[in-house]
């Protein structure tokens, strides 16, 4: 037998041994956020939406249903996006990734008051069981359960967040001041309030105007997060200095919160982060440390020491000549 | 003075500062056993100001959900990790340059055991053990340069996450943003570290504690808890259950084992893969065995582990919930079983095929125990 032959011999079970330790097992499996979902406080006719994240940790994309039970599991419908108007009961999901989707819950009309239980569920369906023998069996699908507490009461319960964010802080003359409007609705009705702004120099006020609910924004849900068209405010009107912003956000007299922030005109000319100097790389002195400075000595005195002898020598030299 | 004096003096002087650097170390070697102790000085000058900190994903602003401070989803997939960044924006009314290092301490969440399978990263090494409360691990936090850090936290946090960061009593967006604020004027800076969850760490509320030491031993601290959301998850060795041939009248029990097969190719196991523990069921269907006299001709057992009883139910009946809850990451066999009282004579083969759901439930953590 010659070499090569041998050499096949050995190489071929190795890279089939390799292939398969390197090929990754494959695995059944699915995944979901199970903080338990509590509606409190929950209204007839009302819809409150809650966010469901499924994960696929396949290699392969998958289809997972979606399904709910218990007393509430008539109330849910699912939607890709909050914004969605047509209701899913399947979802795709890409290999290893997750997904979000909403769960919409819509108390009906004769929900009597009392606290409602039950799952939402994710279940990722399996092929038919085959057989190539005349066994029998099962095809196993895989399912996560989440638990969901719907408490129905007739109180109207208002709790919200409002954040009114500045796309600059520092503006120069004439630039319009941009504002985004974000609303965190933790109550139980939704919400579509009204913005008092002023825009104040020390005590002066310098701009007022109120901005209604944008007409062809939907209303924030209860339990939800929404965006609403940014305030744009110009500024031409307002000399260089710091201003205050005063917003006040109301609906009649149901409810109001008051929120601030400061901004300035034509004070900063070079807030520009790109120009900010990075001192922090500039390289800094240090103190240096006594095991340092005995080195440094002792390597001083050695080329002193080097240098006398040096010139000792010749000296010596110059003396025999 | 001559030549020669000096010559003797300097080698002196070399002697000594060389036997200083060079014998010292050894001396240290030779030395036997003995007590240490020390004192602290505890330095002069004013502590170092954490004003703010926060925990985001890698990209450092974003996380999971809109609620405020920071929560986080682990990835529910097997052995991989969930990479977090941990920021903090710190000053010394000394001077930045008299702060040494900045400091991040992450602790598991208090009152939840980890329980026996759980396996800690290997740079999770604050403490020897696990879990209730105890501390998982000090990471060093790296000083942002100016651009970086005003960018990350006056942009894109206040902009894009705004209820992100905890601040410290009288600090907020417009103290530490300002123009003319301590970012800008580098009196204070941005520090950010990066640490890895392991995808089995228990769904809870971690603690979080920066502490920013300086040059003289002074400390500032702020601390604030972030999110690990539950996250269920399981996956299996197995997409159908064979139970072969099966005689009339006689309990067939399928075993399950303990080795992690490809799939199909061995006995079935299970293994939890999310952040809580799990109690599975199961449901079946009747196979094509129907029912004679309004009972059912089959009956079905369930069970996780061998150590654990048998739960015996019907089809089409509501999931059955097994004993013994899998603990984090902890992997088990599942043992099932068939028993036939009657195989319909309307059934066309001797095959018969059906449908099992396993579904998983988050149940409570392991409780840390009170001595």
């Amino acid at each position: 037998m010659n070499m090569k032959k041998i050499d096949k011999i050995f190489l071929i079970p190795i890279a089939l041994l390799g292939l398969f330790l390197l090929s990754p097992l494959k695995t059944m499996a699915i995944g979901q956020v199970t903080d338990p979902i509590e509606i409190k406080n929950a209204m007839r006719e009302k819809s409150y939406d809650e966010t469901i994240t499924i994960v696929n940790t396949e290699s392969a994309k998958s289809f997972i249903q979606l399904s709910s039970a218990g007393a509430m599991s008539d109330w849910v419908k699912f939607y890709k996006t909050a914004q969605d108007t047509e209701n899913i009961n399947e979802v795709e999901v890409l290999p290893k990734s997750k997904i979000d989707i909403i769960a919409r819950f819509t108390i009906p009309e004769g929900a009597p008051n009392g606290k409602y239980q039950g799952y939402i569920s994710v279940l990722r369906q399996a092929a038919d069981f085959i057989s190539d023998t005349k066994d029998s069996g099962n095809a196993v699908a895989q399912k996560i359960d989440r638990e969901v507490t719907v408490e129905v009461n007739d109180i109207e319960n208002i709790i919200f967040e409002a954040s009114l964010i500045p796309e600059k802080y520092d503006l120069t003359q004439g630039d319009l001041l941009k504002i985004r409007v974000i609303y965190d609705n933790r109550g139980n009705i939704e919400i579509n309030p009204q913005i008092n702004l002023k825009i104040k120099q020390e005590e002066d006020v310098m701009y007022s105007a109120i901005f209604p609910y944008p007409e062809k924004t939907i209303k924030t849900s209860p339990y939800s997060l929404l965006e609403i068209p940014s305030l744009e405010i110009p500024t031409s009107n307002l000399k260089t200095g710091k201003y205050k912003a005063i917003f006040l956000i109301s609906q009649g007299e149901k409810y109001s919160t008051e929120k601030e922030f400061t901004f300035s005109i034509g004070m900063v000319k070079f807030a520009n982060a790109n120009n900010i100097s990075d001192s922090s790389t500039q390289k800094s002195l240090l103190p240096i440390s006594i095991k340092n400075l005995l080195l440094i000595t002792a390597t001083l005195v050695l080329l002193l020491t080097i240098k006398l002898k040096f010139k000792d020598r010749s000296k010596k030299n110059r003396y025999k000549i | 003075m001559n030549n020669k004096k000096i010559k003797s003096l300097c080698a002196s002087f070399l002697i000594f500062s060389l036997s200083l650097t060079v014998f010292a170390p050894i001396s240290q070697i030779q030395a036997t056993t003995i007590g240490t102790s020390l004192t602290r000085d505890e330095g002069s000058g004013a502590n170092p100001i954490v004003k703010a900190k926060w925990e985001a994903n890698v990209d450092r602003y974003t996380d999971a959900i809109s609620t405020a401070g920071a929560q986080f989803d682990p990835t529910g997939i097997y052995q991989d990790n969930k990479t977090i960044s941990i920021c903090a924006i710190v000053t010394d009314p000394d001077g930045l340059s008299d702060i040494n290092n900045v400091y991040a301490d992450v602790y598991y969440p208090e009152g939840i055991a980890v329980g026996e399978h759980h396996v800690k990263l290997s740079d999770q090494d604050g403490s020897t053990g696990a879990g209730c409360g105890l501390l998982m691990q000090e990471d060093s936090l790296a000083r942002l340069s100016k651009s970086e850090g005003y960018d990350l936290f006056c942009d894109s946090v206040r902009n894009q996450n705004n209820n992100l960061p905890t601040f410290s009593t009288g600090y907020d967006y417009d103290e530490i943003c300002a123009a003319d604020g301590e970012l800008m004027k580098e009196t204070a800076a941005v520090y950010c570290a990066e640490k890895d969850l392991s995808y089995e760490d228990p769904s809870g509320d971690y603690r979080t504690l920066i502490l920013a030491q300086d040059k003289a031993g002074k400390d500032g601290t702020l601390d604030n808890y972030f999110t690990y959301r539950a996250m269920t998850a399981f996956e299996t060795d197995f997409s159908m259950i064979n139970y072969g041939t099966v005689k009339l009248n006689t309990h067939k029990i399928i075993n399950g084992d303990l080795t992690w097969n490809a799939m199909d190719q061995g006995n079935a196991s299970v293994r939890n893969v999310g952040n809580t523990r799990l109690i599975m069921k199961v449901q079946q269907d009747d196979m094509g065995l129907g029912k004679t006299d309004g009972s059912w001709n089959v009956r079905y057992d369930g069970r996780v582990g061998s150590d654990a009883t048998f739960v015996n139910y019907f089809p089409d009946a509501s999931a059955k919930a097994l004993n013994d809850p899998l603990d984090l990451s902890e992997m088990n066999e599942m043992d099932f079983s068939i028993d036939i009282f009657k195989f319909p004579p309307e059934h066309g083969s001797d095959s018969y095929a059906g449908n099992m759901t396993l579904s998983a439930v988050k149940t409570d953590h392991l409780c840390c125990s009170t001595s």
